[in-house]
């Protein structure tokens, strides 16, 4: 069983996976977690990434997969991305899909403006 | 170096046995950490594919050997499954990478099937046989290229 911590903030919703791998193993649960999450609240979902340091093609197709089921409620975001996880998002051309803000500050700033 | 890993057919393996390689490739100091990742993830991909789509026995083994020389690193897995089709061995050997057509909009992205061409993206060459009943991958990472 995978652990997420929460916060709420104006306009969006922080999650943050803790855990560091996000691959075929765990990447069912997350999703439907994270979908779960975001359906209730209705919120832009931001997920914080700090604690994750690999993300295989079956986490990816899981954040792609949230992306998608949370149209209504905002969508998803990242933030606190580490080069090797961004490789995977560019690698994909995902990095044009998603908002990925280097860290949590920036990421909170544009979702204020 | 030339190190031999055998592991049993275990999705749970997957994490141990390309940390496993990544920390091996490490050791021969030529790898830069991108590099490094690229060596994990192709290894993840393509064991993921193996689990999940190859129809192993229960008892079956994979075998994933390790080998460096003239800044080359190259990684062998074997495994004893069903032989891939001609479309599938060439989907992993051709040099064309498909990645998802953004233009479509967000609900006709994938969420799956992006394995294969990680692999292609992650390695600077892969070649694919059946023989001996057995399906033969090789992964060649070239450190003497220059990082793109």
């Amino acid at each position: 069983m995978i652990s997420f911590e929460q916060e709420t903030h104006d306009g969006f919703l922080l999650v943050r996976p803790a855990f560091n791998r996000l691959d075929s193993l765990v990447a069912p649960e997350f999703r439907s977690h994270i979908v779960e999450l975001a359906q209730e609240q209705e919120k832009l979902v931001v997920l914080d990434m700090i604690n994750v340091s690999f993300v295989d093609s079956s986490g990816l197709g899981a954040v792609v997969g949230c992306h998608k089921s949370t149209q209504n409620s905002g969508g998803i975001a990242l933030c606190n991305v580490s080069d090797d996880v961004k490789e995977v998002f560019t690698l994909t051309h995902m990095d044009r899909i998603f908002d990925i803000h280097d860290d949590f500050e920036t990421c909170a700033q544009k979702q204020a403006a | 170096m030339n190190i031999k890993i055998t592991i049993a057919n275990d999705r749970n393996q997957i994490p141990i046995v390309s940390q496993t390689v990544r920390n091996l490739c490490s050791m021969t100091e030529s790898a830069e950490p991108a590099a490094l990742n690229k060596i994990e993830l192709a290894v993840v991909e393509l064991l993921t594919n193996i689990f999940d789509y190859g129809n192993l026995e229960v008892e079956s083994e994979v075998i994933v050997q390790c080998r460096f020389k003239d800044d080359v690193f190259t990684v062998d897995i074997a495994d004893n499954g069903k032989p891939l089709s001609a479309e599938q061995a060439q989907m992993y050997t051709d040099d064309e990478v498909c990645m998802p057509m953004l233009d479509a909009g967000i609900d006709f992205l994938p969420v799956n099937g992006w394995g294969v061409q990680l692999i292609k993206s992650a390695c600077d060459r892969i070649s694919y046989e059946r023989a001996d009943q057995t399906n033969q991958f090789s992964m060649e990472f070239d450190f003497s290229l220059e990082v793109s």
